[in-house]
């Protein structure tokens, strides 16, 4: 129906044109920004370093060049609640001082292989804490029945990267209008088609 | 405002209200239509339609802030409620309601109404349904028959445009079909090994959905483009909305005019000719009343809306409003319980891949009670699902250029069944006023009392068993039954507040949709249902809609209303 058809209807049942928003679906306001969020530029810096060492730039784009780490900080600010907030925000502490403990540097100052080496063990340790083993990482102060930090934050990273611009259209396949469902040949090594449900 | 007056006012904008707009409009009436909440406009107003998840602020998934908001809202979090449809589902905030006993009521106050958010999948009743009532005892028996809705089934199918197969199955009768979807590869090896282990008992077919299949230039729609975003509307017009079908077709005929922002508060019955004269609504901006005149009224606000009507509506003549005589506004809700399954991995296949986005799924029709089988409950349920190669959202160990490879890649098949089952009329289920808590206009609220009892727990046990079964009995591995917890209304199919019957004093309506107590009022989305089968229902109210309208029309005719 056209626009003008609809108002002179509106208009023939009520004796005014309607004015003002007429959307169903709400335009949402912005994600927390990092200069709203309270984290520190070191923070931003380590979460940079982080999430690229989880998810690095290869042949395809990486975490950096998705933007996770600004993602992120939006979707902790906004999307965890304080408990999740404080774990995650204790994890990224806890990153600094492991680099500054066993290597006497920033995190960030690492050089990409003791930085990998790093975080593998980190994530070979949330394994294991989460499988209730003892672990480096006690879990103390946080909320009960929660897992390691880590796996919080490569969560966080899988999610961003891969529903990120970036990540979804340069990494996976998207198809914007497909236009057919059927089946395909598949070969190893091809990528998925991004999705549009989160 | 120069007049008033209309031959007929229909309540509400959206499966069965637009039905019903079209259908009386085309049959030279002149329609107001009644809708509550907000304009709509097709194509145009869909804003999300063209965003992907990196264009909503967290990718999709609601924040704590949306979340506070609708707090009732948020036990739906993932399905129904996220960043794509905010907004789309009325809020609890403007519109609350009291829960007795939980309950999940996902409205949608705008114009198109809930044509614009359902799950499109689109089953006939079969001739048992109508029957079971009387062959169990539950309910009052329904006061019509398969035959009597059979030609206006395939009435509105050919308008409305349904996509699926042929499968002849007497437990899911045929409709008029568009070409159907396809299954992918794992599921018709899956299909054909159920059907082999159930000797040709159990059916794993393409679920049938309200999407054409070829395009309609003469309807100006366009075939599925398979995006799966039909939540956000459809630019294409490619599924049954409102806007995308019934509206285009209601305008075209020059009778129909809507009104936005109309809150109708109660109709207007008049005790000497026992007819109601028209309705009395609450303009929702500057909250002012305005009363419209009708020779007849179709209510279609909704299965529990309709039924707020009715009781707000001659309340001078019956206490519990209008309908009220039989004892039964109000009671027997039902919807159709779900959240609970099986899922398992599939071996193999690791060549396929899918191309597109489907908007369906497999269905599996009702097996118990039907034919030999016989069960410790009565009726049956159903089950959808589907096979998909995993996501990047799954289990994966390791970090690094390993990791991210892994995960941009399809992972190992898996199969999900999802079953949805009937619940059974029962008088103790019921939603009424309550006068304590108000909306934002002032008005009293619904209170809800309906719980899943005995025969329905009976049934969700065999729901999972019968699941990991068939997924067994497929070759499936890891197979493993999944429940969490259903309140009434999450299936989004509530009805029966406003029965059919053969008796105005066990029932609401008669056979032609009139209230027994005002006969010039008709009533035909979910609120009329006598039972529930275990099938999605809007197909059926798009059907008893317009089977309505011929009568009320003919009526008019014979000067009856």
């Amino acid at each position: 129906m056209e626009r003008r058809e609809l108002l002179k209807m509106i208009v023939a049942a009520t004796g005014m044109a309607m004015i003002g928003n007429s959307f169903a679906w709400d335009e949402l306001p912005a994600a927390t920004s990092f200069a709203q969020s309270g984290f520190s530029k070191a923070d931003a810096e380590l979460m940079d370093e982080l999430f690229e060492t989880i998810l690095p730039r290869t042949n395809t784009p990486g975490a950096k060049d998705a933007g996770v780490t600004a993602f992120a900080i939006g979707y902790v600010r906004d999307c965890y609640l304080p408990q999740q907030q404080a774990l995650f925000e204790a994890g990224i502490a806890d990153i600094a001082e492991r680099a500054q403990a066993q290597f006497g540097k920033a995190f960030t100052a690492l050089d990409d292989a003791t930085r990998l080496s790093l975080v593998e063990s980190l994530d070979n340790e949330a394994t294991a804490f989460n499988n209730g083993e003892k672990t480096a990482w006690t879990g103390e102060g946080q909320v009960e029945n929660a897992p390691h930090y880590f796996t919080l934050i490569k969560q966080l990273a899988i999610f961003g990267f891969f529903t990120s611009k970036v990540g979804g259209e340069q990494v996976l396949r998207w198809v914007p209008v497909p236009g057919k469902y059927e089946d395909i040949k598949y070969t190893p090594g091809e990528t998925s088609f991004s999705n549009v449900w989160p | 405002m120069a007049n008033n007056t209309y031959d007929a006012i229909v309540v509400g904008s959206g499966i069965s209200g637009g039905w019903a707009a079209k259908e009386l409009t085309e049959k030279g009436l002149k329609v107001l239509m009644l809708e509550r909440g907000k304009p709509i406009e097709h194509v145009k107003d869909y804003i999300n339609t063209h965003k992907a998840l990196w264009d909503y602020p967290h990718h999709g998934k609601p924040s704590i802030e949306l979340q506070k908001q609708e707090p009732v809202m948020t036990r739906g979090i993932g399905y129904p409620f996220n960043e794509v449809t905010a907004g789309a589902w009325a809020s609890h905030q403007t519109s609350p309601y009291v829960e007795k006993n939980g309950f999940d009521w996902f409205r949608a106050y705008q114009m198109g109404g809930r044509s614009l958010l359902w799950g499109r999948q689109s089953y006939r009743w079969n001739r048992q349904d109508f029957m079971e009532n009387a062959k169990d005892g539950h309910g009052v028996d329904w006061p019509i028959r398969y035959e009597d809705l059979e030609s206006w089934y395939s009435y509105v199918e050919k308008f409305a445009g349904i996509s699926g197969n042929a499968d002849g199955l007497d437990v899911l009768p045929d409709s008029v079909f568009e070409p159907a979807m396809n299954l992918n590869v794992v599921e018709r090896d899956v299909a054909a090994r159920i059907k082999k282990h159930y000797k040709g008992q159990r059916h794993m077919i393409i679920g049938r959905v309200a999407h054409i299949t070829r395009s309609r230039p003469e309807q100006g729609r366009v075939q599925c483009q398979y995006r799966d975003k039909c939540w956000t509307g459809c630019p294409y017009g490619g599924y049954f909305s409102t806007q995308s079908t019934t509206l285009p077709a209601a305008v075209k005929t020059g009778n129909l005019t809507v009104r936005p922002f109309s809150i109708v508060k109660e109709l207007i019955y008049d005790r000497d000719t026992k007819r109601v004269t028209g309705v009395e609504i609450i303009d929702a901006e500057t909250n002012q009343t305005y009363t419209f005149n009708s020779k007849i009224v179709f209510l279609n606000a909704s299965a529990l809306n309709s039924a707020w009507v009715l009781m707000n509506s001659a309340t001078d003549v019956w206490e519990g409003g209008l309908g009220s005589s039989s004892g039964e506004l109000g009671h027997n809700v039902m919807d159709h319980h779900y959240k609970l399954g099986a899922t398992g991995d599939v071996e193999g296949y690791l060549d396929s891949y899918y191309y597109g986005r489907r908007p369906t799924g497999i269905y599996i029709p009702r097996f118990t009670n039907w034919g030999s089988d016989k069960r410790d409950f009565v009726r049956g349920f159903g089950y959808q699902g589907g096979a998909t190669r995993q996501s990047f959202s799954r289990n994966a160990t390791g970090v690094g250029a390993g990791l991210k490879d892994a995960l941009s890649q399809p992972g190992d098949w898996s199969f999900n069944l999802v079953g949805f089952g009937e619940i059974l009329p029962d008088h103790r289920n019921r939603v009424y006023l309550n006068h304590e808590v108000k909306d934002a206009w002032g008005l009293p609220v619904l209170e809800m009392d309906a719980i899943i009892r005995d025969n329905e727990y009976a049934m969700r046990k065999a729901m999972k068993e019968e699941a990991v079964g068939m997924l067994e009995a497929a070759g499936l591995k890891n197979v493993q039954s999944w429940e969490t917890p259903y309140n009434v209304g999450m299936g989004i199919h509530e009805m029966g507040t406003a029965r059919m019957g053969n008796d105005p004093k066990t029932s609401v309506l008669n056979k032609h949709n009139q209230v027994w107590d005002a006969p010039n009022v008709f009533v035909t989305d979910g609120a009329c249902m006598t039972s529930s089968s275990c099938v999605n229902p809007s197909l059926t109210y798009m059907a008893l809609t317009a089977r309505a309208a011929d009568f009320a029309v003919e009526e008019l005719k014979r000067g009856n209303l």
